[in-house]
């Protein structure tokens, strides 16, 4: 079953139809393809947010046996994660090939604390998102969701793919 | 792709009401070996697809698993370990998904499945 909110909605009319399209969603893929050969390695910028974010699993009680990253700076979340949220497998998705290249290499290069999550990867759209429902834990975007064009979609989606 | 992620995967074609588990089309197959951790299978067991994973193996040439499992098999060793190598050592290095309704393909290269939708199909 579909939970996309922009499809085959005519009775929403207006500026705020659904069908518009603001983002030009495959160009942004390439363009992520083209950022995953420009990236650096480690941008401190970006590790710094991906950290902020992580430390509020520290804030939690619960752990999370299985989580999924989505977009933006997913290969940094990766590689800070340090055994936060209790994390043991990692399902890693982007929209962008390359992108999703770039963190299988970077996982496969590793030296780090992470080795012991059992990692994998997909490509695949958030707005249309292939994980089964009741699957996951926990869903991680650091700076990915916002080039997402239909967010209450992605964000329902998202939830039902949750325990 | 390992068996776990496959695991946990479905279609999201637009018209679609159950789009697991997808079918595996093989092109090849690798193993790699991974430390044993029995505690992870243990905690991973009851969210398993059971019978979408025996499928999985035998579709990658893996037959070792029982038809059916039970909770009370997680104490045996030999049990925990032929489910060890079944959803983490197995890898679909190339090959497809293929979704059980409408029959279309995602590739699957270099062990990274390719979700995405094409413009009619959402």
């Amino acid at each position: 079953i579909s939970y996309c909110t922009n499809i085959d909605n005519n009775t929403i009319d207006g500026p705020q139809s659904p069908r518009v399209k603001v983002f030009d969603r495959e160009l942004k893929r390439k363009q992520r393809d083209r950022a995953a050969w420009l990236m650096r390695p480690s941008d401190p910028f970006v590790d710094a947010g991906a950290d902020n974010l992580l430390d509020r699993l520290e804030d939690c009680k619960k752990t999370f046996p299985t989580a999924l990253c989505l977009g933006g700076s997913s290969e940094a979340v990766r590689r800070l994660l340090r055994g936060r949220g209790s994390i043991e497998k990692l399902i890693m998705m982007d929209t962008s090939n390359d992108m999703v290249k770039l963190c299988k290499d970077a996982e496969a290069a590793q030296q780090d604390s992470n080795q012991n999550i059992e990692t994998s990867f997909v490509m695949g759209d958030e707005e249309f998102l292939p994980i089964k429902e009741s699957s996951v834990d926990l869903v991680i975007s650091c700076l990915g969701l916002l080039w997402t064009y239909d967010v209450p979609g992605a964000m329902i989606q998202l939830c039902t793919s949750l325990l | 792709m390992r068996l776990f992620t496959h695991n946990m995967l479905s279609s999201n074609i637009k018209g679609v009401a159950n789009g697991f588990p997808l079918r595996i089309e093989v092109d090849q197959v690798v193993e790699k070996q991974v430390d044993f951790h029995p505690d992870f299978l243990r905690n991973m067991f009851p969210k398993l697809e059971w019978k979408a994973l025996v499928d999985a193996a035998r579709t990658m040439g893996y037959t070792e698993l029982p038809e059916e499992a039970d909770s009370s098999m997680l104490e045996s060793e030999e049990f925990l370990r032929k489910l060890h190598h079944a959803l983490l050592e197995l890898h679909l290095e190339e090959g497809a998904l293929v979704c059980p309704e409408t029959g279309r393909k995602f590739p699957v290269n270099k062990g990274i499945p390719n979700m995405l939708l094409h413009e009619d199909e959402v």
